[in-house]
């Protein structure tokens, strides 16, 4: 078991005379027996870190420390990632080919010079874990997509490494194999209590798995938080996006007794509080599953607020496209060509009359010059 | 019904097409067969025949034949094909192996001075043998070994390693780095990592590479020429000349004797053949193997 500190890390790659900076300064320190998530889209930096915490790359400049041994610095690697102890699932698994899938697993342990019964005992005891029996004397190209990450994880977790990384570990996997892998990955982790790191672009992966979570975006670490934090309060726009489905939206402010009103043509927020904040515009994101979209029934078109909390009644739209997810229906509204997407719970069709409602509550304000964060969700709430 | 005589008669039609391009194919391959064949066969047939009936009968025809050049020659070439075995397997193992470990540490790491080591050992590769005559030879009796076999095993290795790391880094280049990489993590080192991942994944270019460098060594000519100072220790390829004398060549035996010595890389080359190939193809599609 380890703490993991990234102190003031950046990586610089040189290709010729071109430079490219993946990672600047990022400081980061991952608890023992945690589970933490590095998210970000691709080419943010996030499979840099990783590789950099494995050993496989070292940072330009910066240090990396387990507990308090400096493991790299400065351009170089003090640790090679062979004494490491660590474990690391490649996002292609990497098995070796030319080996049985039992052989694979003993790979590491053999390296160690382990005896042949500890080795057969291990082996097997992970493949009961991971449900890989049946395939030990194949090879890696005779089993499913599926069953070859769980041969990677098994032959990760064989020498029972100080933590365990995992590089994107799921996005090889169909929908309903990616579920159980996560579930699997979120089993072993509990039952064997080892520091895991994942880095994943899916927010999915990250809401599925990670107790702590940093975004990594364009080498910067950009926010750090548990995953619903960073979900509710993105510290950015960028952030927002990153973690899921997000409406991002330029709005005009009106100024009305203290308060304001945000408008886009027809779609209109009122009674919003707003603290020192000067632009005549103003950025707002709202997820789809805040905006709430029922079939219009003209009749209740006069009451406000239909439901509990904060949730007003922008007014009534045209529905565009439709899209059925998972019990749920993504209802796009085209407002002269700012398309923005809502939640319906009944079928709704092209060309439907529909109320919108907006959980307000829920709505996030970024400046409009930079993007970043206005934090009010408070004064909303009291609103 | 028109129209289904039509699409039957365009299926049909396609068929032909396909057949008639099936059939091209096919004479292309048996007439390259045929030219590749053709200097076995001669050897075959004229290897066969007397000393006077090789001189009198035309080349491409059989005529009377016997097996005595073949059996005058095996006797002769014993010595020789052992030499050469024992010149020339070594240096093919060592060259492709120790070639490997070149091409490994070249593709573990890219610096500019790899590079230029890289671009000396390709400029080694096309030396001709020719202009090292002397160092060679000074170079091999400074240290006692010419007329021996490691002497000759080394001056061979000299030109052989460089062909082997040359070869070899054209298919480690095509080695997926994150199995070397996962294999790090899996805390194999350098050595670990080259001998039970690299060269298993490798497998099919380091038989491709093998079968090269023996062949080519076992056609080496030069090597054993300057270095080999008694009968004893010739080579096979120098054996052969021997047939060829200043006071006239015997021709029938000539013929028996390059169809012997040819014999050890053809059948190497018939067993491991398809390994060859799939190495070839590795590194053309950039498949292993």
């Amino acid at each position: 078991m380890v703490n993991i500190k990234l102190n003031n890390v950046s990586k610089i790659f040189k290709k010729g005379k071109t430079e490219f900076k993946a990672l600047s300064n990022i400081n980061l320190e991952i608890p023992d027996n945690s589970f933490f998530g590095i998210l970000g889209a691709s080419g943010a930096g996030k499979t840099t870190t990783m590789r950099i915490i494995a050993g496989l790359e070292a940072p330009t400049m910066g240090e990396v420390l387990f507990d308090k041994t400096v493991v790299s610095k400065d351009d170089r690697t003090i640790i090679d990632p062979e004494e490491r102890d660590i474990g690391m699932v490649f996002q292609n698994w990497a098995l070796y080919p030319h080996m049985n899938n039992y052989e694979n697993i003993a790979f590491p342990l053999k390296v160690k010079k382990w005896n042949q019964n500890e080795i057969t005992k291990r082996v097997y005891e992970l493949a009961d874990i991971l449900g890989i029996r049946e395939v030990l004397a194949k090879r890696p190209g005779e089993i499913s997509g599926g069953q070859q990450q769980r041969v990677a994880v098994a032959r990760a977790l064989a020498k029972n490494p100080k933590f365990l990384l995992l590089d994107e570990p799921f996005s090889n996997l169909d929908a309903n194999a990616r579920d159980d892998a996560r579930a699997l990955v979120k089993k072993v982790k509990n039952e064997l209590g080892i520091t895991t790191i994942i880095v994943s672009h899916d927010p999915a992966d990250i809401f599925a798995l990670a107790e702590k979570v940093a975004v990594i975006s364009r080498g910067n670490l950009v926010q750090l938080g548990t995953p619903k934090d960073l979900y509710d309060y993105p510290s950015n726009e960028r952030v927002a996006g990153t973690l899921g489905d997000i409406n991002i939206v330029d709005f005009d402010l009106k100024e009305k007794n203290g308060y304001y009103d945000l408008i886009f043509e027809n779609f209109i927020i009122t009674g919003i509080k707003l603290n020192d904040y000067n632009d005549s515009k103003i950025t707002l994101g709202i997820r789809p599953e805040d905006l709430i979209i029922e079939k219009s029934t003209e009749i209740d078109s006069n009451i406000e607020t239909k439901y509990e909390g904060n949730t007003q009644k922008i007014g009534v739209f045209e529905a565009d496209t439709v899209n059925y997810n998972q019990g749920s229906f993504s209802v796009v509204l085209n407002i002269s060509g700012t398309k923005i997407k809502g939640i319906s719970r009944e079928p709704i069709f092209y060309g439907d009359k529909v109320n919108v409602y907006i959980n307000k509550s829920k709505i996030k304000l970024f400046e409009y010059a930079s993007k970043d964060a206005i934090k009010l969700n408070e004064e909303i709430e009291r609103n | 019904m028109i129209k289904n005589k039509n699409t039957n008669s365009n299926i049909n039609g396609a068929k032909n097409v396909k057949n008639v391009k099936r059939i091209i194919h096919n004479i292309i391959l048996v007439i390259f067969s045929i030219l590749w064949l053709f200097p076995i066969y001669v050897m075959v047939i004229d290897g066969l025949k007397s000393a006077s009936g090789v001189l009198i009968t035309p080349i491409l025809f059989p005529a009377k034949s016997s097996l005595g050049p073949f059996i005058t020659v095996t006797t002769a070439l014993e010595r020789p094909i052992l030499n050469s075995i024992i010149y020339t397997v070594p240096t093919a193992i060592i060259s492709t192996y120790i070639g490997a470990m070149a091409a490994f540490y070249f593709y573990k790491k890219a610096r500019m001075i790899n590079t230029l080591l890289f671009t000396i050992i390709a400029i080694a590769t096309f030396v001709p043998y020719e202009i090292t005559l002397l160092p060679l030879t000074k170079f091999i009796s400074s240290i006692g070994l010419l007329n021996t076999y490691p002497g000759i095993i080394i001056a061979m290795l000299i030109f052989y390693l460089p062909t082997g790391a040359l070869l070899m880094s054209i298919f480690l280049a095509v080695l997926p780095k994150t199995t070397l990489e996962s294999a790090r993590i899996d805390g194999a080192n350098d050595w670990t990592i080259f001998n039970k991942v690299v060269l298993p994944l490798a497998m099919p270019g380091f038989i491709s590479t093998f079968i090269f460098i023996l062949i080519e060594s076992w056609n080496n000519f030069f090597v054993p020429l300057v270095l080999v100072t008694t009968p004893g220790m010739n080579s096979a390829s120098l054996a052969l000349m021997s047939y060829t004398g200043g006071y006239g060549t015997l021709y029938n035996e000539s013929f028996a004797s390059a169809f012997i010595a040819s014999l050890i890389p053809l059948v190497i080359f018939v067993f491991l053949g398809r390994y060859f190939i799939r190495g070839f193809q590795a590194f053309g599609t950039g498949r292993k193997g």
